[in-house]
């Protein structure tokens, strides 16, 4: 009979290693705890759009219920004819402005971002990342076995200089958030393009750009562009889950150089993306009107909310994301109990190494008004 | 064979030399563009390609996927554990021994990055599902193809193929494309001969249309305490969601912890999540779209050995059949006819084809086509 430790050296070393646990949401319980009804609870802990998906995307995706049965087409060429995963690249590729041949979709940007790892990560390529970002980064290129190496944000924003001074030739990958999660803060386009200038060639730089469609400061540099002028070694990564609101239908995808993209699709499992996300996917991107409409009420909703959190006395980050990382002064799990007695759920910054802060999504206008009187009455405690 | 440049050869950044060697998936041959190309209405187009479940998903099942519409912006958190519950409680295991997965195949490629160290070994067949090569090639696996034998599993060749560095044992039962299953004795058999610190992997994606007694059931060994034995479990054959991407594992409580750390927080959908739910709990119709495959598969089995064909006993939703003649033309000759089939060539079969097992009227459409091609 096989033992424990038996079992375990059947493991790869690589994946015994992660030291990463993905922080886990047990709502139901904290409900119990506190006594509080799950519908009456305001949550504003993953970044979700509270305004939900264009009405012709669910119509998109009732109607293609009539298939659930049938696996989707699973090709992303043309062979003769069109095909459902054919179609959504197209649809994307039209949407981001790049030939549809650079567009890899998969089923949530976190799966692309892993199929990423998989065609250029071998064990000890060194890659460099940021602490302070989004955490699946440097999870999936720890299953490749990579050396991670951290570069630290320097007032909320990702250090140039630094990243600079740690890249070498022997860097494989270096991953970007603009605009970052958890900060909201971006990489100017001048930055951006200072860094992949002076990055070798022969080093994938990965820019997440998850949130892009909420930013409203014209510096922001868009990573696609350096890629249509030549820049063959920038990956970007988009997603449907956030500004148009489909984060319950895993759809992302990466836009990218053709040949990384027909790597991708070699590696990735023939049916891979659920035929409503496909459906609902088209509609949704038929429809801009609709997120633009969303996009807007989530900025001003933004600008309230750090109105609102300063004038408590609280510092701010400024934000081009649909959330704000606020310094409350205060132990981040100390507020996160605070707030979560009065029904509001955040997400306590102390993961990122930010003790004194959290980081809240916006909400409908009745949630971004349900925090601030809830952050001033746990500010008050 | 010619030289093929690898896709990527021409980018700076060196993509993992592994990768060049992956074959391209074929997949079955898609309904709307026979449709388009035949002048047959879609609606007409009989596809017995892809080993999907004719029977329409139940309606219980299409009431929960609606209900998570008015929820789609949010991830399905909520869902996910109560999922895990319901499998569990289905396998009749503790939820530690579950992992969630959109889709088996997603597991499949997940595996290897679990065991599999460049230089590593995986064993396989040859002509089972494709993905079991493609994925543990992708983390640079060695593989050992040990053939089947009359189309089985060879299990004294698989358990003399496994070596020091043999990490995972691929076995499929019952097996894609021919249908047959690994019997009890045969499982117990590898299970007590190869190394524990190999994984052995048992896709059971078709288990739900055996009717053998003598199967070999992984649970019962992992439940005997062989914590190496892995089952894939999914929902896309017997329960009709082949479209909304939801499968498992049912392993030892430390694989799939391990499982768990590798996977997407949020990797199932919000449709899926409900449907698995109200699937588990649709006894009724699991029996009667079950009992209509297997009248199916009984059909099947007798009309084309009536046709002096070799059929080989399937346990699984789909059919192997030996033509005695080229495979592949008889497949382009059933699409001008608006029924499609997978050919058998690819794994090594090229005088069968594989029949997906449809509604009687669907059968009785390939019948009648395959009755006027021959």
């Amino acid at each position: 009979m096989i033992g424990a430790d038996m079992l375990a050296r059947s493991f790869r070393t690589a994946v015994c290693d992660i030291d990463f646990e993905w922080p886990t949401v047990n709502l139901l319980d904290a409900c119990r705890q506190y006594g509080l009804e799950i519908d009456d609870v305001a949550y504003l802990a993953a970044n979700e759009n509270p305004y939900g998906p264009s009405p012709k995307a669910l119509a998109a995706a009732t109607e293609s219920l009539s298939l659930a049965r049938v696996y989707p087409s699973p090709s992303l060429r043309y062979d003769e004819l069109r095909n459902e995963y054919a179609e959504v690249r197209d649809a994307l590729a039209a949407y981001c402005g790049v030939p549809a041949d650079m567009v890899m979709p998969g089923p949530g940007s976190e799966t692309v971002l892993r199929y990423v790892t998989q065609v250029f990560v071998d064990p000890g390529d060194e890659i460099v990342t940021a602490p302070e970002s989004y955490s699946g980064h440097p999870w999936a290129c720890q299953i490749m076995a990579a050396d991670v190496r951290y570069v630290p944000l320097r007032d909320y924003r990702f250090d140039i200089d630094a990243f600079l001074a740690t890249v070498s030739d022997r860097t494989k990958m270096v991953w970007l958030c603009s605009p970052n999660n958890p900060t909201g803060t971006i990489i100017t386009d001048v930055e951006l393009r200072r860094l992949v200038a002076n990055v070798p060639a022969s080093t994938v730089i990965v820019c997440d750009q998850a949130y892009q469609e909420l930013v409203d400061d014209p510096s922001w540099g868009d990573a696609t562009q350096l890629l249509l002028e030549g820049h063959r070694n920038v990956v970007v990564l988009r997603t449907m889950s956030k500004a148009f609101g489909l984060a319950g239908l895993r759809m992302g995808h990466a836009i990218a150089d053709p040949e990384v993209c027909s790597l991708i699709d070699r590696i990735r499992e023939p049916y891979y993306i659920s035929g409503p996300s496909c459906a609902a996917t088209l509609a949704a991107l038929d429809d801009l009107d609709w997120c633009r409409e969303v996009v807007r009420k989530l900025q001003a909703g933004r600008r309230w909310v750090t109105q609102q959190l300063t004038e408590l006395g609280c510092t701010v980050v400024p934000s081009q994301c649909n959330f704000v990382l606020a310094d409350t002064g205060v132990a981040a799990g100390v507020m996160y109990d605070r707030l979560l007695r009065r029904g509001v759920v955040v997400r306590p910054g102390d993961i990122w190494g930010y003790d004194t802060h959290l980081r809240i999504s916006i909400g409908t206008d009745e949630e971004n008004r349900r925090l601030v009187a809830a952050m001033a009455a746990a500010l008050a405690e | 064979m010619d030289a093929v440049t690898p896709p990527g050869a021409g980018h700076e950044a060196a993509f993992r030399a592994p990768i060049a060697h992956i074959r391209d998936y074929e997949p079955g041959a898609d309904a709307e563009q026979v449709a388009a190309a035949t002048g047959i209405p879609f609606e007409d187009v009989v596809k017995l390609a892809s080993n999907e479940n004719p029977y329409p998903v139940s309606p219980s099942v299409l009431r929960a996927i609606e209900r998570q519409f008015d929820f789609l912006h949010s991830y399905p958190w909520e869902d996910f554990g109560r999922l895990k519950a319901a499998v569990a409680a289905a396998n009749g295991v503790p939820d530690a021994n579950v992992v969630l997965s959109a889709g088996s195949a997603q597991l499949v490629l997940n595996l290897p990055l679990l065991y599999v160290d460049p230089g590593d070994e995986v064993v396989l067949a040859p002509q089972s599902y494709a993905l079991y090569e493609a994925a543990s090639q992708v983390m640079g696996a060695t593989l050992r193809r040990v053939p089947l034998k009359d189309y089985r599993f060879d299990i004294p060749a698989i358990v003399a193929a496994c070596g020091p560095r043999t990490r995972i044992v691929w076995l499929c039962s019952p097996n894609n494309p021919t249908g047959a299953v690994v019997t009890a004795d045969e499982l117990e058999r590898l299970v007590t001969q190869v190394p524990e610190t190999t994984a052995i992997v048992v896709d059971q994606a078709y288990r739900e249309f055996v009717d053998e007694d003598d199967y070999g059931d992984p649970l019962a060994l992992l439940a005997a305490g062989h914590r190496n034995v892995i089952s894939l479990c999914s929902f896309s054959k017997a329960y009709a969601l082949a479209g909304l991407r939801l499968g498992y594992a049912i392993a030892d409580p430390a694989v799939c912890v391990m499982l768990d750390r590798i996977s997407e927080p949020f990797l199932l959908s919000r449709p899926a999540c409900a449907a698995g739910l109200a699937a588990l709990d649709d006894d009724e119709w699991l029996a009667a779209s079950t009992r209509t495959v297997l009248e199916g598969r009984a059909l099947l089995t007798r009309e084309l050995t009536a046709l002096g064909w070799d059929v080989v006993p399937s346990q699984g939703n789909f059919v192997l059949a030996d033509t005695h003649g080229d495979g592949r033309a008889l497949f382009r000759r059933l699409l001008d006819e608006g029924v499609i089939v997978r050919p058998a060539d690819g794994w090594g079969y090229p005088t069968h084809i594989r029949v997906s097992v449809g509604l009687p009227e669907q059968n009785e459409r390939f019948l009648a086509a395959l009755r006027r091609c021959l």
